[in-house]
């Protein structure tokens, strides 16, 4: 008899559970009873999709197709095989969850409010829906004398522009930007570059490719006020704008004048000149005649980096 | 007077690696550029004994060096880890990079007049295992 109690319970504390659309499949326990404050739940995913990483939240169960804003940042975890991430989706992943947290002002009591783990596709499928599932929590209550700390509120821009998960900023290969953020608590804030495809120096971002995502985390160590957290700030890449410099070229000149040409793009690329009109070029050089003329720019482009280079420059000879 | 001609060599990601002379003199350097390069992906850039088919290139001569000028190994990283940041050169926009690197007659106890050693790239530790970024422009040792 004790025998068929014990295995009852071990399946109760590692329930399988899957919502309907979603491929991940869930396992991991214990989900019921939970303590207040320090609880543990240990969790291995299995079929997790290629398409993009996943984010395991404690949250308010929301209405169906939608997701709640009433979630714990503070135990927020990534799931992904990119860099930075909490956990890689094939590992044993330890979840904590807590009794209450805030929301802003707000203190969410789970014994009270339906809470549960909500697990949902990252940043880089942000607008997809289909991962999304709710796994109900269970609490017991709180023990006299506990205190919720509040978490710490991190706002960051890049660009001057504010960056959540929600808004992700969209920046071209090599575009300069830089990220700043406050901590509400005032405390110490760290910078880390998730993906090898922006680099971060200091404060400073350098995206390395023009196609695909990136993404900076900002952590708050916390303090005696606040708690600890970390905000992901997502970047969407595109190609990079080339360009040859700082070059332009007046709308007249006199008769006869030469104008030295940049021989080199902003990328580094052999900038190739053909003048139609009254002009010529050679030797990175065009020599204007009397009358309109045009010079045509062009360069090659790089996959997966930036667009080839194409501009026109029209100056009237007089 | 070079004692060979430039050699240049295109990756499967279409980057291309040049060397300014392939026969060269003992304790000589060589100019090597790099375009195309993929920035996201940090490679060793070496003289290197040229490995068995599919395996990385090893030994080398010299050791991270950030110096530059006169050494046989360079580290060139746009995005590398804190602990060595300052120890790579970073890649310029293109993907592209210049160095000089000194051809050396002995790589340990390797003596290239006698084995085949090579300009070498291949990906930096972060990925050793990837082959795909390999490039080698063989080099003899006069």
């Amino acid at each position: 008899m004790k025998k068929l109690v014990l295995v009852a319970l071990i399946a109760s504390l590692l329930t399988p559970v899957s919502a309907q659309a979603a491929e991940t499949k869930f396992v991991g326990g214990p989900l019921t009873n939970l303590d207040y404050q320090g609880a543990t739940i240990n969790i291995q995913l299995s079929n997790v999709p290629a398409k993009g990483g996943l984010y395991i939240q404690q949250c308010v169960e929301a209405p169906a197709g939608t997701r709640s804003a009433q979630c714990n940042k503070a135990v927020e975890l990534w799931i992904s095989s990119a860099r930075g991430a909490s956990f890689l989706p094939t590992a044993p992943i330890v979840f904590k969850p807590t009794g209450s947290f805030l929301v802003g002002t707000t203190t969410v009591d789970c014994t009270v409010s339906k809470c549960g783990i909500f697990m949902r596709f990252d940043h880089t499928v942000a607008s997809d829906l289909s991962e999304d599932q709710f796994i109900p929590l269970s609490f017991k209550a709180a023990s006299a004398g506990t205190t919720t700390l509040p978490v710490d509120e991190i706002t960051a821009k890049i660009n001057g522009v504010v960056v959540t998960t929600r808004s992700p900023i969209t920046l071209s290969y090599r575009q300069f930007a830089t990220v700043s953020a406050v901590s509400k608590a005032g405390a110490a804030l760290t910078y880390t570059s998730l993906a090898p495809a922006c680099a971060l120096n200091g404060t400073e971002i350098t995206p390395l490719s023009g196609v695909g995502e990136c993404a900076i985390s900002v952590t708050s160590a916390g303090n005696s006020n606040a708690s600890p957290i970390t905000a992901i700030l997502p970047i969407r890449l595109s190609l990079g704008i080339q360009t040859v410099g700082e070059f332009t070229t007046p709308k007249s000149i006199k008769a006869g004048s030469k104008i030295e040409l940049p021989s080199l793009s902003n990328f580094g690329e052999k900038v190739t000149y053909k003048a139609s009109g009254s002009c010529s070029v050679a030797l990175a050089r065009a020599t204007v005649r009397k009358g309109k003329c045009t010079i045509s720019a062009t360069a090659p482009g790089k996959s997966k980096s930036y667009k080839a280079l194409n501009q026109k420059y029209s100056i009237t000879g007089k | 007077m070079p004692l060979s001609s430039a050699a240049s060599i295109k990756g499967s990601q279409g980057q291309t690696l040049t060397v300014s002379k392939t026969t060269v003199k003992s304790g000589s350097v060589v100019t090597v550029k790099g375009n195309y390069f993929d920035e996201t992906v940090g490679i060793y850039l070496a003289f290197c004994v040229i490995p068995a088919k599919g395996k990385a290139p090893t030994p080398c001569g010299g050791g991270i060096n950030k110096a530059g000028l006169g050494e046989a190994s360079f580290w060139i990283s746009s995005n590398p880890p804190p602990y060595a940041i300052g120890l790579t050169e970073e890649f310029l926009p293109g993907g592209r990079f210049t160095q000089k690197v000194k051809i050396s007659k002995k790589i340990g106890k390797f003596d290239c007049t006698k084995v085949k050693c090579a300009i070498t790239v291949r990906a930096d530790h972060l990925r050793s295992n990837d082959r795909s970024s390999d490039l080698f422009i063989p080099i003899t040792v006069k």
